[in-house]
């Protein structure tokens, strides 16, 4: 009986999102990361490839976590094979330190592009070529059109993209599934050993199309995510703030 | 094969290119002049200085009393040469070898070229009336050696076309001038009475090496043929081009672009043939009375595929200007190489280094922005952080180590910021540090982790390295510069961010 309302429930939910208009999009043969607890939050309970996520860095150290959750989420989504192009104005990346995160770098290919319009232009090429799985991209000046064509060309493609925008220009909206910050916080050592520990991040979900934002504490241990949840109230009172 | 070499005198080079640029001095007696031992003496003089009187070597002054209202410009003797090189690419249309003598005269290698223009006198004229149309009096002649052309030209009537292999009959009543001799030489010539070649070839050869030297009997070869000239192409010629002339010039881009198509189909057609791939290709336009135009592609793979080459070439097509009017074209290959053949995978992969689309698409974002904006990183074997990686040559270099499994930032500064820190032991991490006027707290540190200059590549002073991390969670990767000494306190770095 419970599987049978279990199954039940979760056609009424697809049903939902359908008349929400939400496509599901995704192609035959498209690897999904999981993400442990912050699945719950996605639509259908995975994470959406074939579409375009934000990132929304503050300051060079949220940069910083940015990349490196980055690192650790990019081999899930494009397998051990698979390419991952970064464009940006100047590297910044320092290529050894990827591997750590699980993604050499030399299957990473760096596009050093100065103009934001280049870059653009660049972004659009790569979402659209179907055998780039990933793409990064330090953007400026988007506007909400552009932003519609990127998701239209991951649309056709399957790609994902993450959108690396800077502060200044974040508050235009843009037609992307969903806004994230990384944050750094206070690294893990098992046993109270001194020290520097795992690296940690608290990964808020402000804005997810068809999910539940929320805000996680991930910490990358041994070459894996470990999850806590926060309480939903911090994230709420975010938002708060924001919309103030 | 029957060689055959044209020789293009310019007669008045430095004056017909000053005329050519300011048109309004056509009709003027005009000289060019530079300074020798403090006086103004005439280097070049136009056509009608001449018939005046005025020849190379009279100094200025001199000249003025014959000639009161005579111009005079400042000459560019340097410049000569680099303006007869572009002149020898624009004789490129003519045939693919051009080589330069002096700073005046210009040899085609003529060699099957000709029954392209009709015969031998089509040719000629097809040249002159080229370099008409630009503005430069010339004098031509063709004949089986350079040599032979170039006596034709200075001595002997204008458009001399020599039979084959009989340029010598040709030379026989020409100056011993004309075999290009030593000026002494051609001094006691003149005062034996040997007025022409004739003469001098029937004198016996061992009676002509005792008297005048080896060097005479050289230059006799050279024109005869017997010896070959040394021959040094202005631009190396490439072993894979096509050639198209059009029958009127082509000014819409339509035409260009079934020219190019053309050339390719043809093009590939050679290389599919002995099993290779373009690399790199340039596609030149010549143009009536202009200096041709070529756009240059590149690829990352050598590329056998028509459509992919094309479309490379239509990005760039905004660069031509077809003005007025593009009347041949060529495609040149300067670099191929052989093409693997891979098995087809059955499964489209999701993305492989080796993937023909992704190549594509590089290949499109470096022609446009330039190669040097796409990087791939391989491991370095090196501990100093800025030399630990290197770029990589291609898209699917392997790497030949492990990247390294230390602890390393994934935000490294370009170049290290300076801080202030305050630590308490020498040593040991620093307690709390100054960064753009915010001072961070440390709660945890690891470290030190010393890196030493690798001596053979750069002498400097080592680094101290601490990973530390502040109050809020935030970590950071810091050095001190050299070691504390009695009254030298080491400068402190930000280097980077750890994610």
């Amino acid at each position: 009986m419970s599987v049978l309302t279990a199954e039940i429930r979760k056609k009424l939910e697809q049903d939902i999102l359908a008349l929400g208009g939400f496509r599901h999009t995704v192609k035959e043969g498209v690897r999904r990361p999981d993400l442990g607890l912050i699945n719950q939050a996605f639509p259908g309970g995975a994470f959406p490839v074939g579409a375009v996520h934000e990132l929304l860095p503050e300051s060079p150290e949220q940069v910083a976590a940015s990349q490196g959750f980055l690192a650790a989420l990019l081999p899930e989504l494009v397998g051990t094979e698979g390419l991952v192009c970064w464009i940006c104005a100047q590297r910044q990346v320092y290529p050894p330190a990827l591997a750590q995160f699980g993604l050499p770098a030399d299957r990473v290919i760096f596009l050093e592009l100065t103009r934001p319009v280049d870059r653009l232009w660049a972004l659009e090429e790569m979402l659209r070529c179907a055998s780039v799985a990933a793409v990064v991209a330090d953007v400026e000046a988007v506007s909400f059109v552009q932003s519609r064509r990127f998701q239209l060309a991951v649309e056709a493609s399957g790609a994902t993209g993450f959108l690396l925008r800077s502060p200044a220009t974040r508050h235009t909206p843009l037609s992307t599934i969903a806004s994230w910050r990384i944050l750094p916080v206070k690294s893990r050592l098992p046993g109270g050993l001194p020290g520097v520990g795992f690296p940690g991040w608290r990964v808020e979900l402000t804005r997810i199309r068809n999910g539940r934002p929320g805000a996680w504490n991930l910490f990358w241990e041994s070459r894996r995510f470990v999850f806590e949840q926060v309480t939903g109230e911090a994230v709420r009172s975010y938002r708060l703030k924001k919309a103030v | 094969m029957q060689k055959s070499f044209v020789c293009i005198w310019f007669r008045y080079f430095k004056i017909d290119r000053t005329v050519i640029r300011q048109p309004a001095l056509k009709s003027q007696p005009l000289v060019l002049i530079s300074p020798v031992h403090g006086k103004m003496v005439i280097t070049a003089a136009n056509a009608i200085a001449h018939t005046q009187g005025i020849d190379r070597g009279i100094s200025l002054a001199d000249a003025r009393a014959m000639i009161p209202g005579l111009l005079s410009l400042n000459d560019q003797p340097e410049k000569a040469v680099r303006w007869l090189n572009a002149l020898g690419g624009y004789c490129n249309r003519f045939s693919p070898s051009v080589s330069l003598s002096g700073t005046d005269t210009l040899f085609i290698d003529a060699t099957g070229c000709s029954h392209l223009w009709g015969d031998d006198a089509g040719y000629l004229s097809a040249i002159r009336s080229a370099f008409d149309a630009i503005g430069y009096q010339v004098s031509l002649a063709m004949a089986g050696t350079p040599g032979a052309a170039w006596a034709l030209t200075r001595y002997g009537k204008d458009s001399t076309i020599a039979a084959p292999n009989r340029q010598m009959d040709a030379l026989l009543s020409l100056p011993p001038a004309a075999l290009q001799l030593d000026p002494e030489l051609v001094a006691r010539f003149d005062k034996l009475g040997l007025k022409t070649i004739c003469q001098l070839l029937q004198i016996p050869r061992p009676a002509l090496l005792r008297r005048f030297g080896q060097a005479l009997l050289d230059r006799i070869d050279a024109c005869s043929g017997e010896r070959m000239e040394s021959w040094e192409p202005v631009f190396p010629p490439v072993e894979y081009q096509q050639r198209l002339a059009s029958l009127e010039p082509i000014i819409t881009l339509a035409g260009v672009e079934a020219a190019l198509q053309t050339l390719l189909e043809k093009m590939m057609r050679q290389l599919r043939q002995e099993g290779l791939g373009i690399r790199q290709a340039v596609f030149t336009g010549f143009r009536s009375r202009q200096k041709p135009v070529s756009i240059r592609v590149g690829t990352s793979q050598p590329v056998q595929d028509l459509r992919r080459v094309f479309r490379l070439f239509e990005m760039k097509f905004d660069r031509l200007s077809l003005e007025p009017g593009i009347e041949s074209f060529l495609l040149e290959v300067p670099r191929t190489e052989p093409v693997q053949h891979r098995q087809e995978k059955i499964w489209n992969g999701s993305a492989v280094a080796d993937n023909e689309v992704l190549a594509e698409l590089i290949d499109r974002i470096s022609n446009k922005f330039g190669a040097s904006r796409i990087s791939r990183f391989l491991p370095a074997e090196h501990h100093w952080p800025e030399r630990a990686f290197q770029k990589a040559i291609s898209l699917v270099e392997e790497k030949t180590s492990a990247w390294p499994a230390v602890e390393r930032p994934v935000l490294l500064l370009p170049v290290p910021e300076k801080v202030e820190v305050s630590a308490p032991v020498p040593d040991y991490p620093p307690l709390l540090f100054r960064h753009k006027g915010v001072v961070h707290e440390i709660v945890s540190a690891d470290g030190p982790e010393r890196i030493e200059q690798e001596w053979w590549l750069q002498e400097g002073i080592a680094r101290d390295y601490y990973i530390v991390e502040d109050k809020a969670g935030q970590r950071y990767w810091l050095f001190r510069s050299g070691h504390y000494q009695p009254g030298n306190r080491p400068d402190w770095y930000l280097h980077g961010y750890f994610a």
